[in-house]
């Protein structure tokens, strides 16, 4: 026992090594309003509350003091899983119909723009352009709109037809660089109520020709069903969601590499890369890793239904099941849940929205942001039972 | 620090723009049957737009007819009188022909949708929360009668736990009166629609038989809470916040005022939990008694019901009795006790009462060995594990990994289906649903529980989720 008592000191000091956190600290969260907290340097970027108005802060991940906050009641729109944009010098936030571009250093409001319509809540950049999708004031088409991020100035990269752009869902497009050309892809979905759905995947090369040119990576159907959450694009290698099917699709020489059906679809979780395998927690109650380069399932584990975001720490790969609102541990390389937890006491449960890096979990009971060194859930959290078979 | 202030220079100008709202979505939000099993529905699109800022219309609010508001009490159906005006045949002119609207209904409310999207293409898509799709068979339980003067299956479950009261005042928790005024509600309610809910009914086989399952998008949100989900549905039922407890809450300060009464009578604290444990230790002996039967090849509900109620008959007649010893020394705990297990008795015989309808999962579970990691319990535990001696030091680290990590084994449960209170889940399904999502620890009330100040429950995300397209465009409603 005393041998064990010294191996788990050794642990906690060798892990502290790669934890920021000098000591526990808790945030007020906002009653109004949530997102998956951002990290920026030292510094999480986090959903709170400033004398009872909705306020982004800026938290030094190490000591929990305040380096900046922005408040507005704006927020209160902010979808909760929406997926702003982060680089070295800009966090630019979808909101509605706004676009705001900060400092994500100072907190200091760089530019502003307001469009007549809303536009996709997923944005994406390239260091030097942000780009997003409205709809189009016509109603028949989309537009794929630029930003200039030093400058905030908007200019019209695209337009793209389709039957009536309110029935429709275009999300934002997303650069890539496969080796020989830049370009965007965007996801379609032209929804035909008692119809047949066409979607498709809307790729535009830059050294090629001006028009972007469609492919279809998901059948034609019924239900409305097409690629509908942000993929995974990494140089030539693009990931899709599209309903049950995750589709490996090859920029460069524009065909589907693979394609698997899984027995549910995404809602609430975000579709990850991490090494070689891609990371997906459906809707089945279950985390699936699949090849990356092959779509071969390499494991599956079990997890509650409605999961959050998946999070890739050195140690381990983290998530908190929406549902049942307990975080899991898992194993990456095996799929092992290693651990589940909970809040001390009764009556807390951990919210979806988490952020786990830099040796920290920073977890949320909806009134507070709470801080915990990866090394310390087993002491700081309620550790739980880990079921061979749990009520599945 | 910096504390920055966004402006928002552009509101006004907004608002003067023409056209502003040529994104919005035209929707109909359809509540169930009455506050009896359906409330606070109306306060969800109230949210939905002005606290989370989506952009739609509202058709059955904002109906310009008036007095054609949406009325729920014609049913989905009549079979007697088929040209009769039905719900459905009501909404139809308050879509007009538009296109692309989408519905999001609780309760009865979805079958009427339903109907709706079989009789008019104006519908595009439903999202159908915490709906008896396939029927309901606690609606079945608190209406039906065998014959016309008999009593229906709650009554009974409730005279049941109201014969272990024993004519104790149990007025200041008072679950029984809240679940009696609840289950007359269902039963002697002249609205037919809870006929129509009841599973099997004329109304739900027309749905789900002829014609067959939506031809459009839908997604499910199916909510399901944990044990004493009738409990839970009363403390939703009996107060505005859906999400406040204060039957349960009662209960439990009761019953830990009695626990610090007695801290040092180890025979009291025995009584007190087992009183506590009812509903927990008839989950053990549903299992035992499934598991036994289940040996011997598929049991009938009927058989397992039966050997069921023999445990409990037994169990509560031991109880009493031990209550009963404790009279004469503390009158008030005779009573909390005999009030907490009328509790625990209609929860279960409720919670019990649904598996003649819905299935029995079958898990594994790791459970203690011990019942407590005590030094003796640890040595005693270990001179079980080794046949010889197993040397000093074996056997010391036997012993502290022992109260350290507790052992446990693996052992097969029987659980019965998850439910919200009012619906298993299997009655919540539907075939063909574009998303599944499940409100967990959410009761039949709670699935229509938002707010834009609370975050309690998961509903907010699931309809943000929905709105903001990750299931496609033909749930997704724009933002403001």
């Amino acid at each position: 026992m005393r041998y064990l008592i010294v191996v788990w000191g050794l642990l906690i000091s060798l892990s502290g090594c790669s934890s920021v956190l000098q000591e526990s600290w808790v945030v007020p969260c906002s009653g109004h309003f949530e997102f998956y907290p951002l990290n920026w340097e030292q510094l999480l970027i986090l959903s709170s509350s400033c004398d009872s108005e909705p306020c982004i802060k800026a938290i030094d991940l190490r000591s929990g003091e305040e380096a900046w906050s922005l408040s507005d009641t704006l927020f209160k729109q902010v979808y909760y899983n929406f997926q702003p944009y982060l680089d070295e010098r800009y966090l630019v936030l979808p909101v509605g119909r706004e676009l705001i571009c900060l400092s994500p250093k100072t907190g200091e409001i760089l530019w502003q723009s307001r469009r007549s319509r809303s536009g996709d809540s997923h944005v994406f950049g390239d260091g030097q352009f942000v780009y997003r999708s409205y709809v189009a004031t016509s109603d028949s088409a989309f537009e794929w709109i630029r930003f200039d991020l030093d400058s905030g100035r908007d200019s019209l990269l695209l337009m793209s037809p389709v039957s009536k752009a309110s029935r429709c869902l275009m999300r934002s497009p997303v650069p890539f660089f496969d080796g020989r050309d830049s370009g965007l892809v965007s996801p379609v979905i032209d929804y035909e109520p008692r119809g047949l759905t066409e979607s498709y995947l809307l790729l535009w090369k830059q050294e090629q020709s001006a028009a972007a040119v469609r492919h279809t990576i998901y059948p034609d159907n019924e239900q409305g069903r097409g690629p509908s959450l942000p993929p995974v694009v990494a140089g030539k290698h693009s990931w899709w969601v599209a309903s049950q099917d995750v589709v490996s699709f090859d920029l460069a020489n524009e065909k589907i590499v693979w394609r698997v059906t899984l027995p549910h679809g995404l809602l609430t979780s975000r579709l990850t890369l991490h090494g070689d395998n891609l990371f997906l927690a459906c809707e089945d109650e279950k985390l699936y890793a699949i090849a990356a380069s092959t779509g071969k399932l390499q494991w599956s584990s079990p997890i509650a239904g409605t999961p959050g975001r998946v999070f890739h720490a050195p140690e381990a790969t983290y998530l908190i099941g929406g549902s049942d609102q307990v975080l899991y541990e898992i194993d990456r390389h095996k799929g092992q849940v290693l651990d589940r937890y909970a809040f001390q006491g009764t009556g807390r449960k951990l919210r979806r929205v988490a952020y786990f890096g830099h040796g920290v979990a920073v977890l949320n009971d909806g009134r507070n942001w709470q801080a915990v060194p990866l090394t310390a859930l087993p002491t700081q959290l309620r550790r739980l039972q880990v079921p061979e078979n749990n009520r599945k | 620090m910096k504390n920055n202030k966004l402006l928002n220079t552009f509101a006004l100008t907004l608002l003067l723009l023409p056209g502003w709202a040529l994104g919005q979505r035209n929707t109909i939000w359809l509540d169930g049957a009455t506050t009896t099993t359906s409330k606070g529905w109306r306060g969800t699109p109230n949210a939905m737009r002005d606290f989370y800022n989506y952009d739609f219309v509202d058709l059955v609010s904002t109906n310009s007819a008036g007095s054609q508001e949406y009325d729920l009490s014609l049913g989905v159906r009549d079979f007697d009188i088929p040209t009769s005006p039905t719900a459905a045949i009501q909404m139809e002119p308050m879509l007009d022909n538009r296109s692309n609207v989408l519905g999001i209904a609780h309760d009865f409310g979805g079958l009427v949708l339903r109907e709706l999207a079989n009789r008019d293409n104006s519908l595009s898509a439903m999202i159908l929360d915490g709906v008896p799709n396939q029927g309901s068979s606690a609606v079945r339980m608190a209406t039906y009668r065998q014959i016309p003067d008999a009593k229906t299956r709650a009554q009974l479950i409730l005279e049941n736990a109201q014969s272990v009261q024993a004519m104790q005042d149990c007025d200041d928790c008072n679950a029984l009166g809240i679940f009696e005024t609840w289950i007359n509600a269902l039963s002697t309610s002249s609205v037919d629609v809870f006929n129509q809910m009841a599973n099997s009914s004329s109304q739900i086989n027309y749905l789900n038989d002829n014609p067959p399952p939506p031809e459009i998008p839908f997604a499910i949100l199916w909510g399901s809470v944990e044990e004493l989900s009738l409990m839970s549905l009363m403390d939703s039922r009996t107060s505005n916040n859906p999400w406040s407890t204060p039957i349960t809450s009662c209960a439990a300060e009761a019953m830990e005022r009695a626990r610090k009464d007695y801290e040092t009578d180890l025979e009291i604290l025995g009584l007190i939990s087992t009183v506590s444990g009812f509903f927990g230790r008839a989950l053990s002996a549903f299992g035992e008694i499934v598991g036994e039967f289940a040996e011997g090849g598929t049991p009938s509900p009927g058989t397992v019901l039966s050997a069921y109620g023999d445990w409990v008959v037994a169990e509560r007649s031991a109880i009493i009795e031990d209550i009963e010893a404790q009279r004469e020394a503390d009158q008030e705990l005779a009573r909390i006790l005999r009030c907490e297990l009328s509790h625990q008795l209609l929860a279960s015989e409720w919670q019990f009462g649904l598996i003649e309808y819905g299935t029995v999962e079958v898990g594994t579970e790791e459970v203690p060995l011990l019942p407590e990691a005590s030094q003796a319990l640890c040595i005693q535990y270990c001179q079980e594990q080794f046949t010889g001696f197993p040397g000093l030091s074996v056997f010391g680290n036997c012993v502290e990994d022992c109260m350290d990590d507790p052992p446990t084994q693996t052992v097969t449960v029987y659980l019965p289906e998850e439910n919200d209170g009012l619906l298993l889940k299997s009655e919540q399904m539907l075939d063909g649903a574009a998303h599944v999502y499940h409100l967990e620890e959410h009761n039949h009330f709670q699935e229509t529980a938002l707010s834009g100040q609370s975050s309690e429950g998961t509903l907010n995300h699931a309809l943000q989720e929905l709105f903001d397209g990750a299931a496609g465009p033909a749930f997704a409603v724009p933002k403001q």
